[in-house]
């Protein structure tokens, strides 16, 4: 919420400001492994292992790519070796997948990933899923076919739950994607019965080949048919998600200090490994 | 403990007090000559005047009241009394009994044409104690280039070494390392907690009410405490007790007025002064009606007054009071969304001076300080509510005590009542409130007693000695939130009841400063101060913000401990008309605090704002070199620091030291004023300094789909420096020349007429005392863009092999030029 303080007053700011390049030399970074994995209930493990890119060179993508990790997820009493596969609906083409091991809620699994000679472990609890009461599209003032996905949550009596909030349109996105601070818990909402809503997130690959019409950009429209993907998670994927999303929304913002983003990777790597109890509901436009 | 020294402290008072007459007795061949230093023509009382004995070259400084005192063996005397832009008084007197003597100090100015002035500079930087410390007339600041025409105390002082600006659009100021809740601001005693309106472009101090400045930043005497890293006292103006005036000016932005005059002549008086900005008034008129500036707009607002009157020989009261407010409102009637900010200071001192015989002075003081941030937006059924604030509750007395010439004692006790509000927030959708806790005050005391005494040793080495001791309890209603470290859940709550006691703290503050006179043009003098700061300013965000808020020690937040030692070589020249100096200071500081590494901001509600802190500690130290030219019509002055900032904290940055953001390792401020003729007054600043030391991101990873930043070491990094050139040109129109060019046209009409022209009466209007000026300033005269911030933007995208982060900076200001008419009858 004070984000939302430091952006006006940002504002302000910016009234009376101008922007311009200028060159700076920056130096000092290390390589390291990144590591995106998930798994979530009634699905096998899915983990995107790359590397982090200097910032002061152009990114290649032949440098960031990691083809040779081994990388393992148990459930304490099956070890699954996942596989290195193409997949052009993920957030990254190439995406280490699993069979063997299937995300079951309340279960404990564990990520080893071997790669550039470390080894790298890391630990994940899928939580019992939340369904959400009811889902709907609501016009945005002064728009009439724009609007927003809302939501009734009844959220269940007692602290530590942290959810996290993805959506689909069924005909013109790849994947589900999360709106920006799609990650919360439940420190002010816990036991509480309340209507919420998003925004249209937008997917970065897609961004990049084509630029979405802005006056549509984070609308979803009356005709959209949505999916919504609704994951509990748990205490450290949420940290990682929440400081996730706020370096997102700090990069370039003056007023912020910089954020560190807090992985749960251990060994040295950068990333996260979390476990998703999802449930699905779907928006249909008006008959 | 507490009770121990406290009552100690007041059964000495009163033992004090008591004996005084008994040791006025016994010294039978010394006798006193005290009273008040006055401007002749306003009655407002000189603070800091010098007066001394001639014929022994000793002497005191008047207090913040006004008052002197001095005690020598039975004589005759010459008592000089010397004020800067004063013609010198001397009076010779026969001292074979107590004297009261008030002194009224006539201007230069008025006086250069009929009297002959008895120029004798003052020596003070050279001979006084103090070190790191600097006084400043409103008059001196006022020749100064203005931002935007609004003269400014605060960008004043940061133009001397060894006190840093955070760059545009920073609140706040830094003094040798410390940060900027570590300045002690008051304004008539009553403390300031945020002294900057619209992000620092201007301070809350309205140069037409203030009277003077004092800056300490080193050498802190023993009545100032609660602060590690200087004090700035600002006196507020009492009003005219003898004629009633009316000042202002009319700006591009922001225009003043303030009116002042007697209550009763020569007995008490009063002054009332305000300033507002209006962007927001001139910009509304060019905004489109469906615009959302139609209905937004920033502005701020002050006014300060003040009232004094003399109740007889030896008691005066004062009521004085500061009231600012800076608000942001923005209104889209088409997207339905609407935001208000508002933030700032009110204070409130009441004072009474009484005067116990010709040695022993005392104030007293009960004062209100308050500060508070306001924030609410709504939307779509949402609303948003934000508060912070601190306010304080503070009853001080302190007493001046002059037995001899050589002593000054200063004693007395501070009690003050704290009441924190963190952050609380409310929040809610349709009819759903949100549960972010009930509104949190929490509430402490802090107290202290002090001892010092200004001595000679001998007629070379003069010691202030001074001792502090100081208690802080936070006390209940207060809720204690453990965290589970496994998960970082809250595991138990435990409640502290009304007034019970949460956590105290107390601890002495001893300091102790020496001069040691060289010869009549200089000196070396050297210190060692040890304070103890009980409250926190904790900020989230890269730059101070009127968001960062106030927080008190705790059971995990111990107190700021500050040790400083400082060593300066001061030398006058040319009869005290250049003052040179070299300091060099070492500052320790423990017990700082920062948030964790991933905290959010929402991370202090529902919970203490304490368990997201980690501590560290840090140093400082740097030579500050300076040159000023006092007297002439050239004068102004040339400062150079040299210095370094550092802070370590064991879970940031991987443990190891880092830069503080406000290191600054060069900083140079040169400025200049020329006295063309009486019309036209030039003057020049220019500034330079390192820049910021700020974390930038060194790496690119990939996260679902979206380049995240990793960021390098803490403060690794160097902003470009720092530097700007602003002019200034005042234009006093000579009202004598232009009544005589008015008779002249009088004269001749009378003659075409054929009329007597002895006959002829010139309009009173025209003699009455009517004052005006027009001043211009430029503002970054070479149009320097320098950074306000620096971010990284990406550019390109990687199907096509050139995404790369592009560096870019903010600026703020280009080349400004502004123009202002004041006034004065």
């Amino acid at each position: 919420m004070k984000k939302l303080i430091l952006c006006s007053i940002a504002s302000l700011m910016f009234l009376i400001s101008c922007t311009e390049d200028i060159n700076l030399n920056v130096v000092g970074a290390e390589k390291k492994i990144v590591i995106e994995g998930s798994i979530e209930n009634g699905h096998p493990a899915n983990v995107i292992v790359t590397r982090n890119s200097p910032l002061s060179q152009t990114i290649d993508v032949n440098t960031i790519l990691v083809t040779d990790a081994k990388v393992y997820v148990s459930n304490g009493v099956i070890t699954d070796t996942l596989v290195l596969s193409i997949d052009s609906f993920a957030s990254f083409p190439l995406v280490y997948k699993g069979s063997l091991v299937i995300g079951a809620p309340q279960q404990t699994y564990y990520l080893t990933v071997i790669a550039d000679g470390k080894t790298f472990t890391s630990i994940t609890t899928i939580p019992a899923p939340v369904e959400l009461d009811s889902v709907w599209w609501q016009a945005q003032p002064p728009r009439d076919s724009l609007g927003y996905a809302w939501a009734h949550l009844s959220e269940p009596a007692g602290y530590g739950n942290a959810y996290k909030w993805f959506a689909k349109r069924a005909t013109a996105d790849r994947r589900f994607i999360s709106p920006y601070a799609s990650s919360f818990d439940d420190k002010f909402i816990d036991g509480k019965s309340f209507d919420f809503a998003y925004n249209r997130g937008t997917d970065p690959n897609d961004q990049a080949t084509a630029p979405p019409e802005k006056e549509e950009d984070g609308f979803f429209k009356i005709t959209d048919t949505v999916y919504i993907k609704f994951c509990t998670i748990d205490y450290y994927t949420a940290k990682f998600y929440t400081t996730y999303e706020a370096a997102l929304q700090t990069n370039g913002n003056p007023f912020s200090s910089p954020v560190s983003i807090i992985s749960n990777i251990n060994g040295g790597g950068l990333g996260v490994w979390g476990g998703f109890g999802c449930s699905y509901d779907t928006i249909l436009p008006p008959q | 403990m507490k009770h121990f020294c406290f009552r100690h402290f007041f059964l000495f008072a009163v033992v004090f007090i008591c004996f005084l007459p008994d040791v006025n007795a016994q010294e039978k061949t010394k006798f006193t000559i005290s009273g008040y230093v006055k401007d002749a023509s306003t009655g407002e009382y000189s603070i800091g005047a010098n007066v001394y004995i001639k014929e022994l070259l000793k002497g005191a400084n008047s207090n913040q009241y006004g008052f002197y005192s001095i005690t020598v063996e039975k004589g005759t005397y010459h008592l000089v009394v010397s004020y800067l832009g004063y013609e010198n008084f001397i009076k010779e007197i026969v001292l074979d009994k107590d004297i009261r003597l008030n002194v009224d100090m006539r201007s230069e100015v008025i006086t250069t044409q009929e009297v002959e002035v008895v120029s004798e500079k003052s020596d003070k930087n050279v001979s006084s104690t103090s070190v790191g410390s600097v006084k400043m007339d409103m008059e001196e600041i006022k020749k100064i280039p203005a931002f935007m025409g609004e003269v400014d105390v605060l960008k004043t002082i940061q133009l001397l070494p060894g006190v840093k600006s955070a760059g545009e659009g920073n609140t706040g100021f830094y003094v040798r390392g410390g940060g900027p809740d570590q300045n002690l601001i008051l304004l008539d005693e009553a403390v300031v907690y945020n002294a900057s309106h619209l992000l620092g472009f201007f301070s809350v101090f309205n140069g037409d009410a203030v009277k003077s400045i004092t800056l300490i930043k080193g050498g802190m005497p023993a009545q100032y405490g609660g602060r590690l890293a200087s004090v700035l006292d600002i006196s507020m103006k009492e009003g005219n007790t003898k004629q009633y005036h009316a000042e202002g000016g009319i700006g591009v932005i922001s225009s003043r007025l303030t009116v002042q005059g007697p209550i009763k002549k020569d007995t008490g008086s009063f002054i009332i002064s305000g300033r507002r900005t209006y962007i927001d008034v001139l910009a509304k008129p060019f905004a489109k009606p469906d615009s959302p500036l139609k209905n937004s707009g920033y502005y701020f607002y002050d006014l300060n007054a003040k009232v004094n009157y003399r109740l007889s020989d030896k008691d005066r009261i004062f009521a004085s009071g500061y009231f600012g407010r800076d608000k942001l409102n923005f209104e889209d009637n088409v997207a339905k969304f609407n935001l208000n900010v508002a933030w700032g200071n009110s204070t409130g001192v009441i004072r009474w001076n009484h005067l116990f015989n010709n040695k022993l002075f005392m104030n007293t003081s009960a004062i209100f300080s308050d500060y508070n941030f306001s924030f609410g937006a709504g939307q779509s059924g949402f609303e948003f509510k934000l508060y912070s604030g601190i306010r304080d509750w503070n009853a001080k007395v302190d007493f001046s005590y002059f037995p001899s010439i050589r002593h000054e004692i200063k004693f007395g006790a501070n009690y003050i009542f704290h009441t924190f509000t963190p952050t609380s927030v409310s929040a809610k959708q349709g009819d759903v409130e949100f549960d972010f806790g009930k509104i949190r005050k929490d509430k402490a005391h802090e107290a202290a007693v002090y001892l010092s005494d200004d001595f000679d040793v001998s007629d070379k080495l003069r010691i202030h000695a001074g001792l502090r001791y100081s208690y802080f309890v936070q006390i209940g209603p207060f809720d204690r939130y453990i965290k589970d470290p496994i998960n970082g859940q809250t595991s138990q709550i435990i409640h502290y009841t009304s007034n019970k006691k949460v956590k105290d703290y107390g601890g002495f503050e001893p300091r102790v400063n020496a001069r040691y006179q060289l010869n009549s043009k200089s000196s070396v003098k050297a210190s060692y101060t040890y304070n103890l700061q009980y409250i926190h300013l904790a900020s989230l965000s890269a730059v101070a913000l009127p968001t960062d808020t106030w927080v008190p020690c705790s059971q995990l937040v111990q107190p700021q401990k500050g040790t400083q030692y400082s060593l300066g070589y001061f030398r006058n020249f040319k009869e005290n008309t250049y003052e040179t100096s070299v300091e060099i200071y070492y500052k320790d500081l423990q017990n700082q605090i920062e948030y964790k590494d991933g905290s959010l901001p929402s991370t202090d509600i529902n919970d203490n704002a304490d368990n997201q802190f980690i501590f560290g500690k840090g140093q400082a130290y740097g030579a500050e070199f300076f040159i000023k030219k006092r007297l002439g019509r050239f004068n102004g002055w040339v400062g150079y620091t040299l210095s370094y900032t550092k802070r370590i904290f064991p879970e940031l940055n991987l443990g190891k030291e880092f830069y503080a953001k406000y290191d600054r390792r060069h900083d140079v401020s040169l400025l200049g004023s020329y006295d063309l003729s009486k019309k036209w007054t030039f003057a020049a600043v220019w500034v330079y300094s390192t820049g910021n030391a700020i974390t930038v991101p060194v790496a690119y990873y990939i996260i679902d789909g979206n380049f995240v930043t990793e960021y390098g070491d803490r403060n690794a990094f160097r902003m470009p420096a720092y530097h700007r050139l602003d002019l200034s040109a005042t234009f006093t129109p000579d009202r004598n020349k232009k009544i005589e060019r008015k008779k002249q046209r009088l004269i001749k009409r009378y003659q075409e007429q054929g009329k007597d022209v002895s006959t002829i009466e010139v309009p009173k209007k025209w003699s009455k005392n009517y004052e005006s000026s027009w001043s211009f300033s430029v503002f970054n005269v070479y149009n320097r863009h320098n950074p306000y911030i620096v971010y990284f933007s990406n550019e390109g995208s990687i199907a096509t092999g050139d995404y790369k982060a592009k560096a870019k900076q903010v600026y703020l200001f280009p080349i400004l030029p502004s123009v202002t008419w004041n006034f004065k009858f």
